[in-house]
């Protein structure tokens, strides 16, 4: 036994000294040259190119503009791909209707360090989530990032106080539901506007080779980035939704699950 | 530079495999269930070292945040110890 440990170690020694030496000379990461490879030269020229608008997307975060331009349809399928998960989940649930807590029961909590610094974390996770989402197209960021870190904020008042303490906030699940369904309306909205400009789906600028005029992008100090800020705004709404209504469903107690199901199990 | 960004990335991924280790070989679930958020920790920094900024952020909520929190929920249905 002792061998077996001793030789998995230097194996895995092995492995992550290959690993870094492969992400550091190879071909992605830390790149010790000062040449920049024609692929990344590219983007990082013509992502936010003033005077050749050519190929531009208005954002200087080049991230963030492959995601929603120059690579857009496939964000917006992944997407789709989270709601529809989303959507599975609820249907394994299957409980949208309200279930009536204790009442006169207190609920339960913990104690007043934990729930102090909840609260002093949760203000400022969701702070900032909002910064990534609402600045996503100029900061390292973006819709998903900043979707994920809001959920960690309901997580937390979840595990803290109750959820009962989530719900009095405003987020149950049919709300948390709707938004997130209004989320992807409006993706799938801006998506398709160009259409009645003679334009390409998902088009964020101008191009030459077609009649859409481009989406506004601001002046210095309110860049928009055409689609892309309203775009990275939708996607926080919708992932931020997401997580909020699987992990309200997930703190239903069991015995509301049982008291539901009730009727569906087959008894031979 | 190259160097420091090597030696660094060096002790993040040994960290990293360390606490997997620890992860698979421990008993106690919730105990492996930190582990695993350690080791997201760990593959977190690895990232900003990397210099992929975007990916770390989505990293840290998913890793530490909500996978954990899952698993934890998954454990509440089971038992706490692992059993031979």
């Amino acid at each position: 036994m002792k061998a077996v440990k001793i030789s998995f170690i230097i194996f895995m020694s092995l492995v992550i000294i290959l690993l870094v030496l492969f992400l550091s000379y190879g071909t992605v990461g830390y790149s010790p040259k000062e040449v920049i490879r024609g692929l990344g030269e590219f983007f990082l020229r013509e992502s936010y190119n003033l005077y050749e608008r050519t190929w531009w997307a208005a954002s200087p975060e080049v991230v963030n503009a492959a995601l929603w331009d120059y690579r857009g349809l496939d964000t917006v399928y992944e997407t789709t791909v989270f709601y529809l998960a989303v959507i599975g989940c609820v249907t394994v649930f299957r409980l949208l209707k309200e279930y009536p807590s204790k009442a006169g029961k207190k609920p339960y909590a913990l104690t007043v360090i934990v729930r102090t610094v909840s609260k002093i974390i949760f203000a400022a996770i969701i702070l900032i989530s909002a910064v990534i989402a609402f600045h996503g197209h100029v900061t390292p960021g973006g819709g998903f990032q900043a979707g994920s870190a809001f959920a960690i904020a309901p997580l937390m008042i979840i595990a803290a106080f109750s959820r009962e303490f989530v719900e009095k906030l405003g987020l149950k699940i049919n709300l948390t539901h709707a938004l997130k369904s209004i989320a992807l309306l409006g993706i799938t909205t801006i998506a398709l506007i160009p259409l009645f400009y003679l334009g390409f789906i998902l088009q964020n600028q101008y191009k030459p080779w077609s009649f859409f005029p481009g989406f506004p992008i601001g002046g210095v100090l309110t860049l928009v980035s055409g689609t892309i800020f309203p775009l990275n705004v939708a996607e926080f709404i919708n992932i931020a939704m997401g997580f909020l209504t699987i992990f309200l469903l997930i703190s239903i107690p069991e015995y509301v699950f049982k008291k539901e199901i009730k009727g569906d199990i087959h008894e031979p | 530079m190259i160097t420091l960004g090597l030696i660094l990335l060096m002790y993040l991924f040994t960290v990293a495999i360390v606490f997997t280790y620890k992860a698979i070989t421990e008993k106690d679930l919730v105990k492996a269930i930190i582990f695993s958020a350690s080791q997201s920790v760990a593959y977190g920094i690895a990232y900003a070292v990397l210099l992929a900024p975007d990916i770390m952020l989505a990293y840290i909520a998913v890793g530490i945040g909500i996978y954990s929190v899952i698993l934890l929920y998954v454990v509440s249905k089971t038992e706490r110890f692992e059993r031979e």
